[in-house]
Formats: structure tokens, sequence, C-alpha cells
């Protein structure tokens, strides 16, 4: 059998205390393992497995205190949430949910961290080494390889008297905003080169007369907010902006409220009824089609759940569901979803167009660019690639609107849009949350309960050792 | 004309996959590259101009410039080797014309040792253009769509098979053996119409600097660097030191050169954290400055061929054409 490695990170009150009782105690610990100390369980971030993964771990173990003991009081609790959705968006990325585990081993329990770490690895062995292709180290590959997810059931879009009505009531609004002194800029549509339609910004009331309503209004204009937040001189106050927003782009804007992005009294919500945009919306015409981008498909809202001026009616347009791509990810065996997600990551050139359309990712420094300490080196490769987007992944979970502009923006195709559905369908699963909803939602990863559904589940295999060892399910923890 | 078959351009191409590393154009997921082959069942035969340029086989985004092995007392620097004889095949006129363009400034004194070699020993087999995306400008910064300058073997799709001209001693040395069939006749021209897209003179450049048009185009850019990233002429890089593992008394490190672009936030930020291009207005004006003024003005050729790619993949059609007649007006 082949060598395997485990990695455990030990919380330095509880775990660590009882790795070091067993040891005392003379209780067999398996050799291929390595213990690193840290202060809390809590202190593990998700990403940091991510990278023991790919530094050649083929098994991470994070033990810290049981519920209610931790001696910060509540890092476990983070723990645990972090780690379920975790969890599942790595078997999602192709990691065995055997090859991770958290759990919880007190100071006196050496005997319990013998049996765990036996049993972790035991299942790790049973698996064999993890063979990550994007594991640092590998170069990226030559092979084109991507198979593409399966056809949808078509919905059409098309030019509707609607639209030139919205568009007409969108160009009178603007020019009576900005006649009557109530915003700086208005951000809409207008018509570029090569029949592309783009966000278009109107400065004097009779420019407005650029601004157009049709199925290509695709952009999500809340990323400019931030580009509008600061003065445009110094010594003024930063420019009122009045702004054209979809419903799934009004989502964004709560989150943004929440996270004190934007102030809402600088900003007049211009919500529009949207009856679906058409796939290759935002490039040169004769990528357009009449066909309905599937995000669009499923959606079930039309109206913005924020605005202070409503444009048109709700569309007659039913929600057909789509085929669900990421069900459909999920019933491949994980070698194929391994390969899919190594094939899409290996495809990254790193030009950070998703990150830059997206509306949430505001940060001023990106994780993945800052010089200390350096999260993410500059190589553009399979492993460093394959990073990134799981850190973005998984600090727009529960804040990703699905606006699926880091999708479109996306010169290489990359399925950047199931990484966020996954995580998205994850949140609601686990902690019924629904990004951008109300504006007041705790984002889930920031608070905690002692004991929700989601949680106790993550408990079933301690339970389990306490019972009897042997019915330990070879599934892993949290499928 | 000499002319190969169908069939006797797959049996060339198999033996230089026999031979060394042949590079065409593929499918990879949803776009069309160049990658490495190793059978002629992955190349596409008929194809527009790729979605990203041959660039990154003369310029990686990602290249290894040193490895250093650090014992105690001992410090040993290693070259990484470089040895292979690629062949590319399918090269479209636009993206070798980039080619000579990077050639003023890498190949110039001091040379690019690593772009200098790859660009020594990798053959040239370009095709000639059949249909221009409506992207495509090629021919107003001078460049035709059958182009044969800097190829060494220049194929033109006729028919039934291709015309063949060996442009090189490496061409016809690529072509030794290979059975060619004489046809009369010239190799077919299409014509093609003239560019309609201004090349501001530099004047009109230095002249609009503080124009209020750059921050307006400037709003709805989103600074990220797909531009540059599939621009076949941009070569900005970043080197960085990093950790390559630890083994007992010594460490490895590696040097490595990578891709990088003046529209990123931190491309210009200097020690003690200021920045002469604060803004993304800043950025992007510098984009369309340095492929029409500075790079002209400091090695020759504009850096631009007009392929288009940029137009094709910006997000939000941010157009180097509407620029250019922008500056024109």
């Amino acid at each position: 059998m082949a060598e395997t490695r485990v990695v455990g990170f030990l919380c330095n009150w509880c775990s660590y205390i009882g790795a070091d009782l067993a040891g005392t105690s003379r209780l067999p610990v398996p050799a291929n393992s390595s213990f690193i100390r840290v202060p809390c369980s809590g202190r593990v971030d998700p990403l940091i497995v991510v990278r023991a993964f790919q530094s050649g771990a083929d098994g991470v173990l994070v033990l810290g205190c049981h519920p209610g003991d931790c001696h910060y009081r509540e890092g476990n609790y983070y723990a645990r949430r972090r780690f379920a959705l975790m969890h599942r968006f790595l078997a999602f990325l192709g990691i065995e949910p055997e090859r991770f585990r958290l759990d919880w081993v007190s100071a006196a329990e050496g005997h319990r961290f013998s049996q765990i770490t036996h049993e972790f690895t035991d299942g790790v062995e049973r698996l064999g080494p993890l063979g990550l292709p994007w594991a640092r180290g590998r170069e990226r590959g030559n092979e084109a390889t991507g198979q593409r997810g399966s056809e949808a059931t078509a919905q059409r879009v098309g030019e509707s008297p609607s639209h030139l009505e919205t568009q007409a009531a969108i160009r009178e609004t603007a020019r009576r905003l900005l006649a009557e002194d109530r915003v700086d800029v208005f951000i809409g549509y207008e018509m570029g080169t090569r029949g592309t339609t783009r966000p278009a910004f109107i400065y004097e009331p009779e420019e407005a007369e650029r601004l157009v309503w049709n199925t290509a209004c695709t952009h999500n204009l809340t990323r400019y907010l931030r580009d509008k937040s600061r003065p445009a001189r110094r010594g003024e106050p930063p420019p009122r902006i009045g702004l054209v927003v979809k419903a799934c782009d009004a989502l964004a804007l709560n989150l943004l409220l929440h996270d004190d992005q934007i102030e809402r009294e600088r900003i007049t919500v211009v919500g529009v009824a949207c009856d679906g945009m058409g796939q290759g919306a935002g490039f040169p015409a004769d990528r357009l089609s009449d066909e309905m981008q599937r995000r669009c498909q499923e959606c079930t809202e039309r109206v913005p759940v924020i605005y202070d001026e409503l444009i048109g009616e709700v569309g007659s347009v039913e929600g057909v569901s789509r085929l669900d791509e990421v069900a459909a990810l999920e019933a491949l065996p994980i070698a194929e979803r391994r390969a899919f997600w190594a094939a899409e990551f290996d495809r990254c050139l790193r030009c950070y167009a998703c990150r830059q359309a997206c509306p949430l990712c505001y940060c001023e420094e990106c994780l993945a660019e800052q010089l200390g300490p350096p999260w993410e080196e500059i190589a553009i490769r399979g492993p460093e690639n394959a990073f990134f987007h799981i850190m973005r992944a998984y600090h727009l979970s529960g804040r990703c609107v699905g606006c699926n502009e880091c999708a479109r923006a996306c010169p290489m195709g990359i399925r950047l849009d199931l990484l966020n559905l996954k995580m998205a369908k994850e949140a609601e699963a686990l902690f019924g949350y629904r990004a951008g909803e109300a504006v007041d939602a705790m984002p889930f990863l920031a608070t905690f309960k002692p004991d929700d559904d989601a949680l106790s589940r993550l408990e079933e295999p301690s339970r389990q050792i306490r019972g009897e060892r042997d019915s330990v399910s070879e599934e892993g923890v949290l499928r | 004309m000499k002319v190969l078959s169908a069939e006797g351009l797959r049996a060339w191409l198999t033996t230089l996959i026999a031979r060394g590393p042949l590079i065409a154009p593929v499918a990879d997921g949803p776009v069309v590259r160049y990658r490495r082959v190793r059978s002629t069942d992955d190349i596409l035969f008929e194809f527009g101009r790729p979605d990203l340029p041959l660039k990154e086989f003369f310029f990686p985004p990602t290249e290894a410039l040193l490895h250093i092995w650090q014992g105690e007392g001992e410090v040993q620097l290693t070259e990484p080797a470089w040895d292979e004889e690629p062949v590319i095949f399918g090269a479209r006129p636009c993206d070798v014309r980039a080619l000579e363009v990077l050639d003023t400034l890498l190949l110039a004194e001091p040379t690019d040792l690593y772009y200098a070699r790859r660009r020594e020993r990798t053959a040239l087999v370009g095709i000639s253009c059949q249909d221009l995306r409506p992207e495509c400008f090629c021919a107003s910064v001078g460049v035709t769509p059958d182009d044969p300058s800097g190829m060494d073997v220049m194929l033109t799709p006729l028919d039934e098979g291709y015309a063949i001209v060996p442009l090189t001693e490496r061409g016809e040395r690529l072509l030794e053996g290979v059975p060619l069939t004489e046809v009369e006749g010239e190799v077919p021209r299409k014509s093609w119409p003239d560019g309609d897209v201004p090349l501001p003179p530099q004047a009109v450049w230095a002249e609009r600097f503080e124009d209020p048009y750059w921050s307006r185009l400037a709003d709805r850019c989103l600074s990220c660097r797909l531009c540059a990233y599939v621009c076949p002429t941009c070569r900005c890089f970043d080197v960085r030191d990093y950790s390559g593992g630890i083994e007992p008394g010594a460490e490895r490190f590696e040097r490595l050169r990578c891709w990088d672009s003046c529209m990123a936030v931190n491309y210009r930020t200097i020690a003690g954290g200021h920045n002469p291009r604060p803004t993304k207005m800043d950025r992007l004006r510098n984009r369309f400055y340095c492929k029409f003024l500075y790079y002209p003005a400091d090695f020759g050729p504009v850096a631009c061929v007009g392929c288009g790619r940029c137009i094709t993949h910006c997000p939000v059609n941010v157009d180097i054409t509407e620029v250019l007649s922008e500056m024109e007006a």
C-alpha cells in the first residue's frame, strides 16, 4: 500500500494536551501523521486545510475542544460552521469527504485521541494517496479536457414593446434625477461598439438619450458603486449616484449596505422589472443569442428587493427550472469531478476579471495579491489558480448573489458560476441562508448557534465513537 | 506552386509530433488556443483567430529563471535548461508580427535570454487567414491576413489541400522528404479590405494626455488584467523568489517570472507605498499610451497588431478601435 500522510491541527488547550496524554500513556498514534499545534480550532482557516492538501497531505484532521469547552468560549463553534461548509465544497471539487475530519478531543481524552487518529488514518489509507491534480509542485498540464455541462431546456428572450417602454422610462428617470440635481451621475446601459451593450455613465440630463434597455443589459452595475465612493475632487463629498438595478443586482445592494460599503442616502436605486437576459450578453453582438441565460430561467424574483423607483411591470415569463448543473456534477464519480475542476483551474490566466467584475469583491487588497503573509504566489499555474478560486468561492459564500458576472467576464470560460452555486446551495442546506434577501441578515459564518441541525449532523461520528467503534460509517462525517 | 494534400499534412504533422513538441490550435474547453498535441486528431484544422495568442510559448505566464539551492555555507544557482525544438503549426500572421514587435525590445541589448532561446529554437508554420473576425483590424496596423513574414513555412488553404511555401532554411529542413505536388499557378491571394482604423500621430497623443475622455472611458473599466493577458504584445512581468521545499540542512528556492499587467492596482506601487498611477484612469490611459506612443518611441513598432482579442473578451466593451478613432477625431 502506498504511503499516505495525515496532517492534524490540534488546539493548544485541549487536543494537543490530549495528544500528549496519549503519548505519555503509551497509546499508539499512527506513524504517518504529523501534528501542528494551533491556538484554537477556530484559528484554522479552511484555506489552511486547502493548502495542506495542496502541499501533500492525503488527509487533514482538525481537533479542538468539545463544544462548550473552548478556552476562547466560541472558537470551535465558528470552526464547526466553516468546516461544515468547506467539507462539502471540497468534496465537490473532488476531495473525498473521508480525507477531512473535524472532531473534538479534550485534555483528558488520550484514549480518544488515539482512537480518532487511527480511525482517520485507516480511512485515508484505504483511499490511498490523494494525487491532487492541483497539488503544489505540479506544473500545469498541456492536455485539453473539459467536458462541458449538459444542455438546458432553451427559453428565449427577445425585444418586446415593453423593452422600449422601459427604455423610455429609464431615460426619463435619469433626465429627471440629473435635472433636479438629485444625483451627480446616473449609471445605466448604452450601446457600445459592434452591437455591444455596455455600462453607461451619464453626467448631463441631455446625455440620457444614450441609455438603452434590452436583452443584453446583463452587467451588475452595483459593482461600480465602490469606484464612485470617493470624491471626484479633494474636499468634495462623494458623488450621489442613480443606478439601474435588476432583481439579481439588488441582492448585492443589500449586502453592500449590510457591510457598510455604501451609504443608502447617496444612492437612488432605479429598479427595473426584468424578464431575462440573453446568453452572450455584453459582448459583440455576434455572440448574443436569444436563448435566455440559465440563471434568468431559474429566477422567480424579477422585481428588485430594494428600490426607490420601479420601472416596468412584472413579466409574465415563468421560471423554468433549469437542469441543475451542480447536481449533475455532484452525481459524477469523484475522480471525474476532480478531473473536471483540474481542467477548469488549469485554464485560468489569473487576469482577475472575475474578481474585478464582482460587486462583492470589494477588498482594497485581495488576499491573492497581498505581500504578507503571502497566501498566494504570483505563479500562473494550476495549483495557485485552484487556490485562488477556492479562496474566492469561500470568501463569497453567503455573499454571492448569482449575478454571474464572474463567469461572464472570464475569457477562458471557467465555470465559476458552479463554484458559487455550490456554496449557495450548501449555505441554504446547512444554515437556511440566502444571500442578500434582507439587509440585516447576519452572515452565517460570522455567527453560530450551539445546537442547530447542521451542527448535530457534524457531531454524529463522535457519538458513534463513544458508543461502539466499529459502527463508524465509511462514508465519513458529512455525507 | 507546391501543394500538400490534407492527408499529406496530417502525415507530416504526425512525423513532427514524433520528432519533438508540436504546438497546434486545439479546443480547450470552450476556448481555442495553442497547446502541445500528441495526435493530429486533437488539432483544429479549421479555426478562426484563436482566443489566446502565441505569446505564451515565448514568454510563458510562469517561468523559472533560476533554481537556488542553499546549504550550510554554500549556495548553488542553476539556470533551468530548455533544449526543446518545438514546431508551432497554424500560426496566424498577426501573432507572428507580435513576436517581431516583442523582438525589438526583448532581443535588444541586454537580451532577454529566456525569450531569445525560445525564439531561436521554435519553428513557425503559419497559415493564412481565410475569414476575419468582426474584431480583426490587422490591416489598419500594417499586417495582412496572409502575411508570411517571420514564418518558416507558410500554408494557404486551397479548395483541396494547402499551398505550401518554405521561407527559411529551417522551413526547408522541416519539409525534407515530404511529398509535395507541383501544381501550375501562383499561390492564390485573397483581396482584403484596407484598414479603416486610424493610427493617430504621436503629437495627438501628447496633446490629449489630460483629456477628460480618459476618465469617462475609465468609468466602465473593471481594472482587470484581461486585455493585457490576451494581448500578443503585452509583456510586463513580475519576478519573485519562492521556497521550493526544505531538505535536511538545505533549502531550495525558485525564482519565478510571471505575467503582470499595468492594469493591476499594485503594478506601479513603489517602496514606501507611493503609486504614481493611483486611479484606474491613469492605468487604462497608460495601456493605450504604451501601445501607441511609448513603445513606438522607444523601440520602433506600434505595440498592437490588430488581432482584436481585447475587444472580443473585454466584459465591458473597452474597444481599442473606438479609442483610436476618438483620438483621431
